[in-house]
């Protein structure tokens, strides 16, 4: 066999010596093609182990809306613009400007649309009768234009052609070829074909009810009705003035570039100033916290006055009433939050700071209390990109944002669908402040880590002692019965461990145990088969002089362990140290039969737990678990051959 | 020569040999302890308690074969069993086809080889939990990476856990992504295939593969016999992933043998019913550890065989 191998090399070296130069290029070109081949397989496979890790941490970054609708993007948040100097802040959205370009643009209302037909076009040729079993179903299609509501007519002959019903005929229906309505059809604003006047076109035999559009034709409205999202330039947003409700009025609709909007004068304003109404909703006063606790005290109502003002404080409309104090004097309060008995008040001259917030951004407050009176408050309100801690007083106002018509030179109308919220990139690393502050029965993550911790140092402790002292043994001493020994000691690695689970939970039972963190560690300290082999294996390959050369200066046999071999097996207790990591730390099974309460919960354990507990917040699950995994990752990177070689040692030999 | 002293090893030694051979048994005194304890008793034990009722926090009665009776009318046990038979099936040879694929890459002469083996190898470092955790949120129908990419090219992706036809495929595709430890065993096997034989391959005038056929293949059929048991072993034990995953659902379509001895043991608290379980578990996997064992002739190539 030898021999024939030696000719088959030398022959090889001289066919390689000797290839002729065509040969040699086709065979290049066969090893690139292949390189290429290798390496996009390598990528390929690469992408399929790599990509769900980079999502899960992703995920983990992610806001909930996000998870929720776009599966697949980098981590990001909606951009707001400011509205004028108030702190309302408006969506801003991508959409396609009717030049063809992409804009960024704030929503200033909508309009509702239909689909019409000029009356005075349409001609008798024009009209079939048909009864009504020879329509097929109604299918709104866009035509040329516009979208007509299309059905398919059957006629007698077999043939169909696509056709719009227009009106009732007695039992049948009238109805008009696609094809030639669309010459006649257009798009029209509903509340302009609802402002026409009711009028009865007579067409052939035929009479329609339609409308007559102020300076245009009579129209029959066909539906089908959309709605279109009016936007405007961002810029509007810069001119926005916060106003109460009722102060806008005289609604009317006017054109503004390729659209139409309502717009208002506004009461107390010059008569010709117009404004565009972009948001109307509930706004709430508040005051800073810092002058309701410098400032603020809680007083009887009997010794307010019945008599109140109301005050406005940077548009927050505020009661005022007169405090009679105990020695008689007179002075004008703010009343903040009036109770049955008592009202949290404040003087005027002390209520400079307060102002409105939009209702929304105070949602979930927090209650203290001063004398008696529970104020609601919240410690992160964010004005101006500052956080403050405001207090929730007064009543809710209902307010307008409106802005002026002079700004809004450039506003179109979009379909709704074809606007898409602006986005930045933005970490959500508040996901892992979350997640891991979670409540999980009375401990959190770092309850869980700690637990995991402790285990670890305890495995760690049992297997270096347990695993030196027995692979010791099997490397090196002899003694009858040795080798059945580690025959039976191999042969526990593979041993199916179900059968030792019962007896092995009866006697931690015994020894009250469970909901202990004892049955997780104390068996290291028995040694493990796997970590015995591994450094059994190391031992065998350290030189027989070393310990001689020891022995020789009267060294014993613990002696020789601790003072030779050990210094020499550095590379091998690394291994058995990151085993052991691995195994404590991923470790589920176990923990899951023997622990009950959360307390004392490991990792993984604790991680199946979350998942039970909160199964859809996905971007909370993949925080915690990117903090479960993470450890064990950094290990792998930065001691990546001692998993390599441990597995390969065990592996090959095992 | 039949005299007790040769009956008796350690009588038979010099005093210094005497003395090692306690010393040796000294020191592995901490693992025999730990055999005895934890290894052979409990197994001794749980074959006792096969052939008993016993409930928790009772004392065990033993009832003969009922158990084995009860076991073979006992639906959840043959669904249990079919079910881990059906993962071990896809999982096991799965697993092996991607990793020797991977290993077979990876020996190629290419760059950054230690980049590429991190990448394969991380998703088996983390926990079976972790992973589970992930692939719950990556098979989730809505908002899952799957179903988003399926629907990019226009599919409408199936159901996944939430599926009683798809909770199996979905475990078994789990199982598939983490075979980096058999990467790294494979690779290694590779890699110790002696290059002459490569080269006899291309004087014969063979390609790429009659390389993978008649020398890799041959040359490493060893060590996919050794993985292939150790496979075998740990599916038939599967627990982490179906528990977290599914929790054996939807409707039992993921019961493995493990979860379905677990519900017996620890929610039921059969404890001898469930050692019966365990044991009937143990001589499958025997069983079946045997019968590759005996099918290696055909197919495992040792070298010394043709010597």
């Amino acid at each position: 066999m030898s021999t024939i191998d030696e000719t088959r090399r030398s022959a090889a070296q001289n066919t390689l010596l000797n290839r002729p130069g065509g040969l040699h290029l086709s065979q290049s070109t066969g090893r690139f093609i292949g390189k290429v081949f290798t390496y996009t397989l390598l990528t390929i496979g690469a992408a399929v182990m790599f990509f769900p890790m980079f999502w899960m941490l992703t995920a983990s970054l992610k806001p909930e809306w996000q998870i929720l609708t776009e599966p697949i993007s980098i981590p990001s948040e909606w951009v707001h613009v400011q509205a004028g100097n108030t702190v309302q802040e408006l969506p801003l959205w991508n959409t396609t400007n009717p030049a063809g370009e992409q804009e960024e643009v704030i929503t200033i209302g909508t309009r509702r649309y239909t689909t019409v037909i000029d009356l005075n076009q349409l001609t008798e040729d024009m009209l079939i009768s048909a009864p009504a079993d020879a329509l097929g179903e109604t299918q709104p299609t866009e035509v040329g234009n516009v979208v007509l509501n299309v059905r398919t007519l059957t006629r007698e002959d077999g043939s169909q052609i696509p056709v719009a019903s227009l009106a009732r005929d007695g039992g049948n229906i009238l109805v008009a070829p696609v094809e030639a309505l669309t010459a006649v059809a257009s798009r029209m604003a509903l509340a302009e074909v609802n402002a026409g006047e009711r009028v009865t076109v007579e067409v052939g035999d035929a009479s329609f009810k339609g409308r007559q559009v102020s300076d245009g034709p009579a129209v029959l409205a066909l539906g089908p009705e959309s709605e279109l999202t009016i936007v405007g330039p961002k810029a509007i947003a810069e001119q926005a003035i916060l106003v109460p409700a009722e102060v806008p009025v005289g609604e009317s609709l006017v054109p503004i570039g390729n659209t139409e909007l309502l717009h208002y004068s506004l009461q107390g304003y010059p008569a010709d100033e117009y404004y565009v109404q972009l948001s109307s909703e509930t706004w709430q006063p508040v005051i800073d916290l810092s002058d309701v606790n410098a400032s603020a005290f809680a007083v009887e109502n009997a010794r307010l006055s019945e008599e109140v003002t109301t005050r406005t404080f940077n548009l927050a409309a505020m009661p005022v009433r007169t405090l009679t104090g105990e020695d008689g004097s007179q002075a004008e309060v703010v009343v903040l939050i009036r109770t049955a008995a008592t009202s949290l008040v404040i003087p005027v001259e002390d209520a400079g700071s307060i102002r409105l917030s939009p209702i929304s951004r105070l949602a979930e407050p927090f209650v203290l209390n001063i004398g008696g009176i529970p104020v609601r408050y919240r410690d992160d309100y964010v004005e101006h990109g500052e956080e403050q801690s405001v207090a929730i007083v007064g009543e809710r106002l209902n307010m307008s944002l409106v802005a002026p018509q002079t700004a809004i030179t450039e506003a179109f109308d979009v379909a709704s669908n074809s606007l898409t919220r602006v986005t930045r990139l933005r970490l959500y690393y508040e996901n892992y402040i979350e997640a891991l502050s979670k409540d999980l029965g009375g401990a959190t993550f770092f309850t869980f880590f700690g637990n995991s911790t402790l285990l670890v140092i305890l495995n760690w402790l049992g297997h270096f002692f347990s695993v030196t002292v027995v692979a010791y043994a099997f490397a090196r001493l002899r003694a009858p019965g040795k080798n059945i020994l580690f025959i039976i000691l191999l042969s526990t690695m593979m041993l199916p461990w179900p059968v030792m689970l019962i007896p092995q939970y009866e006697i931690f039972s015994r020894l009250k145990m469970i909901n202990t963190l004892w049955p997780l560690f104390i068996r290291s300290f028995f040694g493990n088969a796997f970590l015995i082999f591994l450094l059994r294996q190391f031992f065998m390959g350290i030189p027989q002089e070393l310990e001689d050369a020891a022995r020789i200066d009267g060294a014993n046999t613990l002696q020789v362990l601790w003072n030779v071999m050990l210094p020499l097996s550095k590379p091998a207790l690394a291994t058995i140290a990151i085993f052991t990591f691995w195994w404590t730390w991923n470790s589920f099974f176990e923990p899951y039969i023997y622990l009950s309460s959360p307390k004392n919960y490991t990792v993984s354990l604790g991680l199946g737990f979350f998942k039970s507990q909160y199964r859809y917040t996905f971007h909370l699950l993949m925080s915690a678990s990117v903090v479960a995994i993470l450890p064990i990752i950094l290990i792998f990177f930065f001691a990546q051959r001692y998993f390599i070689e441990g597995i390969q040692l065990t592996g090959l030999k095992g | 020569m039949s005299n007790i002293r040769t009956r008796i090893p350690i009588l038979n030694l010099n005093p210094r040999a005497r003395r090692e051979a306690l010393v040796f048994y000294l020191m592995i005194s901490p693992w025999l302890i730990g055999l005895v304890l934890f290894i052979v008793y409990p197994m001794a034990r749980s074959l006792y308690l096969s052939f008993t009722r016993y409930q928790i926090g009772h004392e065990p009665i033993v009832t003969g074969l009922g158990n084995f009776n009860r076991l073979l009318e006992d639906g959840d046990f043959w669904r249990s069993l079919r079910v881990t038979l059906l993962y071990v099936l896809g999982s096991v040879p799965g697993q092996t086809a991607i990793a020797i694929g991977i290993a077979l890459l990876l020996a190629q002469k290419i760059r950054g080889v230690n980049f590429w083996r991190t990448i394969y190898f991380l998703p088996s470092v983390v926990s079976a939990v972790a992973i589970a955790v992930l692939w719950f949120y990556v098979f989730n129908p809505q908002y899952g990476l799957v179903n988003t990419l399926l629907a990019a090219i226009g599919i409408k992706g199936p159901g996944w856990v939430f599926d009683e036809n798809w909770a199996l495929p979905s475990l078994i595709l789990m199982s598939w992504w983490t075979v980096g430890a058999q990467v790294v065993i494979y690779l290694a096997g590779i890699k110790a295939i002696p290059q002459v034989l490569y080269e006899a391959v291309e004087i014969d005038g063979g390609g790429s593969w009659a390389r993978f056929r008649h020398v890799t293949l041959p040359m490493l059929s060893p060590v996919i016999f050794f993985n292939l048991i150790l496979g075998l072993i740990n599916a038939f034990q599967v627990f982490d992933g179906p528990m977290v995953l599914t929790n054996g659902g939807p409707n039992k379509a993921t019961l493995t043998y493990m979860l379905n001895l677990y519900k017996q043991a620890f929610d039921f608290g059969n404890l001898g019913y469930a050692s019966t379980l365990a044991w009937v578990l143990f001589l499958i996997i025997m069983g079946l550890t045997a019968l590759v064992l005996r099918s290696s002739a055909l197919w495992v190539y040792y070298e010394s065989e043709q010597r």
